[in-house]
């Protein structure tokens, strides 16, 4: 029954390949018809840790495992836009640290290969396909990191703020 | 019977499987599948149905909003989803009259939950295509970075929104589009396809642009397929890596069709195939 089911879960996306330099290329007109979903989790919060009064924090996307991790499943070779709402601090009661994104805070990759993914700015958001694979290799990967500045005289506290990933697809 | 054609044509027990392969494959703290990937509803089907699949070990506190939205450009080329929480009057918005039930729910792990549809669309509503989107936010459990102490700690919780589109159509209803700009360039290692386009009729262009890139004997040295929506108009660059190619010139044909293998045919409006070519000279 398993068996079965993975065989079905197969046409989560189905687009015929041939030839290509990168993408899909698509010989022939799909005549079967495949209506898919589009599944995200969140793998990871964004963790700055312990940090000390006066010298800025940075995790880095590309190599942090302190980094913010979602994972996308959809169609296959499928184009997704990613778009972030992202905090300018954090706060802990009436208390703030500011926060940075920078150019280089999110990183994409259609597979979880961190120290390979593609450096972008998210707060100009992102646009990039899902692995052109059978389900469940159907993934795309989002690293976020950023740079929190404590203040010397920061009060002490557990500082928190939400970052919101929203994620849709681009061709309907 | 809208829910029997759905089971029909979108073979829900694919969904299911693939979500249960999800859980299998990856199992996850926080995760929700959200299918299928657009709703049509009409006058004549006036109801229909999310389906939300909690694919990881948490539950999932899950709203579920709508609101005005379609893909659009910007001026760099770039595709994104643009969202108006308020528009105007004349906008073809159906985000104020489809109603989701419920608005909140929390799924638990390995649990289904239908989100039901229903459309009351003002009397007088004139023949067309009404849009919105629909915003699926999903709440994990607090970030734990540290219990409270004189120190320092900072994090920050992710959440999640995935967006999927809703299509309310209206009497006779039909689309087209034109290719007002096809360009194509050299730009360092890529080839780079500028495409402008702008709809007709009264519904939103859904079809595929197809690219074939062919040398200057004629043999295919690559293709590219990708999924395009036109609410409006849109100028997209296109970018491909060239890298690959040798010097010389090259022919890019492009077909504009509307054979979606990712949408119910039957909901996707017929338009005859366009095609153009342009030449572009790598160096």
């Amino acid at each position: 029954m398993l068996l079965a089911l993975t065989v079905c879960g197969l046409s989560f996306g189905a687009r015929p390949t041939a030839v290509s330099a990168q993408g899909t290329a698509s010989i022939q007109a799909v005549a079967q018809v495949s209506t898919t979903g589009l599944s995200a989790a969140r793998m990871n919060d964004l963790a700055f840790g312990a940090v000390a009064p006066g010298v800025p924090t940075v995790v880095d996307p590309r190599s942090s495992a302190s980094s913010g991790l979602w994972e996308v499943h959809g169609t296959r070779n499928a184009e997704i836009a990613a778009l972030f709402s992202l905090p300018d601090s954090l706060r802990v009661g009436a208390h703030a640290m500011p926060i940075v994104f920078g150019a280089q805070a999110g990183c994409g990759r259609d597979r979880n290969q961190q120290n390979q993914c593609a450096y972008f700015d998210p707060s100009a958001g992102w646009v990039d396909r899902i692995r052109n694979n059978p389900n469940p290799k159907n993934t795309y990967y989002i690293w976020i990191g950023g740079t929190v500045a404590p203040a010397a005289a920061q009060f002490p506290g557990i500082y928190t703020g939400t970052i919101t990933l929203t994620v849709a697809y681009t061709g309907n | 019977m809208r829910g029997l054609r759905w089971l029909r044509d979108v073979r829900w027990w694919r969904v299911i499987a693939g979500a249960l392969l999800l859980m299998v494959a990856a199992p996850v703290a926080w995760a929700i599948l959200v299918a299928p990937q657009a709703i049509f509803l009409s006058d004549r089907e006036r109801t229909g149905e999310v389906h939300l699949v909690n694919t990881g070990s948490k539950p999932e506190d899950v709203q579920i909003d709508l609101e005005y939205g379609y893909p659009a450009t910007d001026s760099a080329g770039q595709i994104g989803i643009k969202l108006i929480e308020d528009p105007d009057s004349g906008a073809p918005s159906a985000a104020s009259w489809v109603r989701a039930f419920p608005h909140r729910v929390v799924v638990q792990p390995g649990q289904r939950q239908v989100v039901r549809l229903l459309a009351t669309p003002p009397a007088g509503l004139k023949d067309g295509e009404y849009w919105s989107r629909i915003l699926v936010t999903s709440r994990g459990a607090q970030v734990a970075v540290a219990t409270p102490d004189s120190n320092i700690h900072a994090g920050l919780n992710l959440v999640l929104r995935t967006i999927i589109s809703l299509t309310y159509r209206k009497g006779a209803v039909h689309t087209g589009v034109t290719v007002d700009d096809f360009r194509v360039t050299e730009e360092h290692d890529s080839l780079v396809t500028w495409l402008g386009l702008t709809r007709t009729g009264n519904a939103a262009y859904l079809g595929n642009v197809h690219l074939v890139v062919q040398d200057s004997l004629d043999h295919a040295r690559a293709t590219w397929d990708t999924p395009i929506a036109v609410y409006f108009q849109q100028h997209r660059r296109l970018a491909f890596p060239a890298d690959s190619f040798p010097p010389g010139r090259y022919t890019v044909h492009l077909t504009l069709d509307t054979k979606r293998s990712d949408l119910p045919q039957d909901d996707v409006l017929p338009v005859p195939a366009i095609e153009r070519s342009a030449g572009v000279v790598l160096h």
